[in-house]
């Protein structure tokens, strides 16, 4: 009776039967796992690479939203910068004419007054222009904490400094404009000029030449200091752009590498329920009879 | 030959053929016994005497049949390998689950886990840049500076945890591997008796075998045959199991690594495969080889953060060299937490060669007599047309805090670039610990939105280009979020291994188990078969006793009867 002929002990029929449903089963779980979370990866050992890939994307897509919200506040900070400085330029605009009217011989003490007033209204203007503020912070006071970034009475109390936003990987942007830098360094600035022309308009026309002179000078620095932020102000808008077909282009890259493809699983998962039916179809026709049911 | 000879031949046959029925029947009793291996009956025929009496006769047709032994089906050889096989299944099981217990505490890829933790707290840091006199902002990145403090705790916590657990299961294993090794002696000693006495020993060896199997899984031995049908269990050269004799495993867990030990001699088991194997690698290997880069991590960060946070240093541009118009140049120093004490050096000119030594040595004495000799060491290097750097660093094991005197512009002279709070104070740590089991955010910060060091001491009050900088911290290839998926990816090809050599051996070992069940496991169809084989031969012997009968019944009563 020992023989080396293949043998099919009962046990070993019912191991197998149970190995191979199990194995089976465990292929349909998985993919009912995936069709239900819609998820390929849900563990760092489904796809090792892929995992850090998504990780990667999502701290991405995470950072990527921090720069939108950065890029916002810059833009709205430049914004406010470049609103004030064009109603700047404009008023300052108006003094060069009316110093020119001034300066004309034709025109009397009377009308001098006249000017002088609507200078020193053009002033203060440019003071309350130059205290301009976004979000409760004057956008000209650099990085000093106080309200405003020159007092009543024209005297600069900013902190000249820069202050900058993150908008994109190592990139920064300056997103605020020094007073010292538009209005000219105290002793030296636009308020002590308009003062000056005030009182040289009242009482002495002649000087006038010369004042005009200081003030253009200062007019070219806001302009130039107006072009910068419109400068800036573009940078910033083409990094919004940029920012947000950033996070398509990485949401995108994200949901191929991490989603599962839902027509495939759907599929698979369709294929591996009929392999499994037909697995316990099979099973349940092999262990059901042995000679024992044949023999009377 | 006797005229009733045909009478017992039939009687050997009727007790022969019963037997192979009792067999069958005992192989279909057993066909779902683990262990069992089918046995058989081995007739022979009962033949001529081998040496002739002196003047015997013999009529040269057989005496019969009878039944010489009962073997069973197993091969030893394969019982061997088994061994070997179900030794290294258990380890490399052992290793998967370890591996998948260590992949599900790191609970990567998520929302909830240490990398969504970390781009959190670098958002935060952008924030405060984007309003550093907001409290809310600051209040908000102290929650989450906490709360990735605490992830790296708890997850250090659930590793640690994961050892101890691993290292109560080893007890348990070594527990029931002795118990097992007694049984199986115990089982030796019998099957020698009984092979001595003649007497059937193949339930009790598949007894024994099923044991030796099991203490393989378990420990990882090797089976070799020995004497009397017995078995010896040998780990690493050593027997455990040496016939009817056993020793015992004791687990050693005083010094850094864990080790089995013989209690006999206190010497170190080689036990490197089987379940007690797989957890001393996960006890000694790889728990403590994820523990430790996760502590790489949380120190990277702290490190990187503290680095931008806490330094305290200046960088004297050329131009403000020339002190000697100023009378003091004043600040403040806080040793350990202490009170604030004010150190105070002469306004000079540094800016000529010999310059930086002149600060150097002024400043180290000015800090001596303000925090005590020894406590904090000061370096300016630097100057002769370049701008002075100043650093000031605290001795091993101290703090320094430095705050401005009053409005004396001495602190933001001479160290302009260091990081202060919205409370002017420069100098505090923002993360404290050794390991990821006790990274905290530094307690001179913890609970005090002003001492996040959003600015500069030269940067005026609202200056968050300090925050800014640690904000990008995010993006710094070697920091702490490249470190952190740099383990998340060892972690998934571990895993992946560990699950794919599991597999390997499986099928290994199933191939071979299929072998050995092949062998020895009962088939009912088989067992019918003999069955019917030997009703058969059964009611033809009782036929045969009839004929026999019959015949003599015709001698007896009808042969020289006159009727």
């Amino acid at each position: 009776m020992p023989s080396s002929d293949f043998r099919m002990p009962n046990s070993l029929l019912m191991s197998n039967s149970l190995s191979d449903l199990q194995s089976v089963f465990a292929k349909l779980t998985d993919l009912q796992d995936q069709a239900a979370t819609l998820k390929r990866l849900r563990k760092p050992s489904d796809a090792p690479a892929d995992v850090v890939s998504a990780m990667q994307l999502h701290a991405g897509i995470n950072r990527n939203t921090q720069y939108a919200t950065n890029i916002g506040d810059a833009s709205a900070w430049l914004g406010t910068a470049d609103n004030a400085l064009t109603s700047a330029v404009s008023q300052l605009q108006r003094v060069n004419t009316l110093v020119v009217q001034a300066a004309n011989a034709s025109t009397d003490s009377n009308a001098r007054a006249g000017i002088a007033a609507e200078i020193d209204a053009i002033r203060s203007t440019m003071i309350s222009i130059a205290n301009t503020q976004y979000a409760g912070r004057p956008v000209f006071a650099g990085t000093a904490a106080g309200n405003v970034a020159y007092d009543t009475n024209g005297n600069y109390v900013g902190i000249s400094a820069p202050v900058e936003r993150n908008i994109s990987p190592g990139q920064r942007v300056q997103v605020n404009v020094n007073g010292d830098a538009v209005f000219g360094t105290p002793g030296n600035d636009l308020f002590t000029t308009l003062a000056q022309i005030s009182a040289a308009v009242r009482s002495d026309p002649s000087q006038l030449t010369t004042l005009q002179g200081t003030l253009n000078t200062q007019t070219t620095q806001v302009q130039n200091q107006l072009a910068e932020v419109g400068a800036r102000f573009q940078r910033v808008s083409a990094m919004q752009t940029q920012n947000s077909s950033d996070a398509v282009t990485m949401k995108q890259n994200l949901s191929n590498i991490e989603d599962a493809d839902i027509a495939q699983v759907m599929m698979q998962l369709q294929a591996q329920q009929i392999a499994y039916q037909a697995a316990l179809e099979a099973t349940a026709k092999a262990i059901q009879p042995s000679l024992a049911d044949f023999l009377r | 030959m006797s005229d009733f000879s045909g009478l017992r031949l039939a009687l050997t046959a009727l007790e022969a053929q019963r037997r192979g029925v009792e067999v069958a029947a005992q192989n279909v009793a057993n066909a779902n016994t683990p262990g069992y291996s089918r046995q058989a009956v081995n007739l022979v025929n009962i033949g001529a005497p081998a040496v002739p009496a002196l003047y015997s006769t013999y009529t040269g047709y057989g005496g019969g049949v009878k039944v010489d032994s009962v073997t069973r089906f197993r091969d030893q050889f394969m019982e061997i390998r088994a061994a070997l096989e179900h030794g290294s299944m258990a380890s490399l099981d052992q290793a998967s689950t370890t591996m998948n217990n260590v992949q599900q505490l790191f609970n990567e890829p998520s929302d909830t886990g240490i990398q969504s933790q970390l781009s959190a707290f670098w958002s935060a840091f952008d924030s405060v840049a984007n309003d550093p006199g907001n409290t809310a902002a600051r209040t908000q990145l102290l929650e989450q500076a906490g709360t990735l403090a605490t992830s790296f705790n708890s997850t250090s916590q659930k590793l640690t945890q994961l050892r101890t657990d691993t290292s109560s299961e080893l007890g348990a294993t070594v527990a029931s591997i002795n118990s097992m090794a007694q049984s199986l002696a115990q089982l030796n000693k019998a099957i020698k008796a009984n092979t001595i006495a003649g007497l059937p020993v193949s339930d009790l060896q598949d007894q024994r075998d099923l044991l030796a199997n099991k203490l393989a899984e378990a420990s990882g031995a090797s089976i070799r045959s020995s004497e009397f049908n017995q078995v010896d269990v040998v780990i690493g050269g050593t027997a455990l199991v040496q016939q009817d004799r056993a020793t015992s495993l004791v687990v050693d867990s005083s010094g850094p690594s864990t080790v089995l030990r013989w209690s006999t001699d206190n010497s170190a088991a080689q036990v490197s495969s089987g379940k007690a194997g797989g957890e001393l690698t996960a006890i000694n290997a790889t728990i403590p080889g994820y523990l430790a880069r996760l502590d790489a991590v949380a120190t990277t960060l702290r490190d990187q953060v503290n680095q931008l946070h806490g330094p305290v240093s200046g960088s004297i541009p050329a131009s403000a060299q020339d002190q000697s118009a100023t009378p003091s140049l004043d600040f403040q120093l806080s040793l350990d937490g202490g009170g604030f004490t004010t150190a105070t050096i002469a306004g000079a000119d540094w800016s000529g060669a010999g310059g930086a030594a002149a600060l150097q040595s002024s400043l180290q004495a000015a800090v001596d007599a303000a925090a005590g000799a020894g406590n904090a060491t000061v370096t300016v290097t630097g100057g002769s047309g370049s701008p002075l750097a100043v650093s000031l660093t605290p001795a091993a094991g101290h703090t320094l805090q430095i705050k401005a005197n009053g409005n004396d512009p001495g602190f933001s002279t001479l160290f302009g670039t260091t990081p202060v709070g919205s409370d002017g104070i420069g100098g505090r740590a923002f993360f404290t610990g050794t390991d990821a089991a006790s990274l905290a955010v530094s307690p001179d910060v913890a609970g005090n939105p002003a001492a996040v060091a959003a600015g500069f001491a030269g940067g005026g009050p609202l200056d968050g280009s300090n925050a800014l900088n640690l904000a990008e911290l995010s993006q710094s290839t070697s920091g702490a979020d490249s470190a952190y998926r740099q383990l998340i990816v060892q972690l998934g090809v571990d895993t992946q291994t560990a699950q794919q050599r599991s597999q390997i051996q499986d099928a290994a070992t199933k191939n071979l188990d299929d072998a050995r069940t092949q062998q020895s496991g009962v088939s009912i169809d088989e067992e019918m078969t003999n069955l019917v084989q030997f009703q058969h031969a059964y009611d033809a012997a009782a036929r045969f006793m009839t004929v026999i009968d019959t015949m003599l019944d015709t001698l007896i009563n009808h042969t020289g009867v006159t009727v």
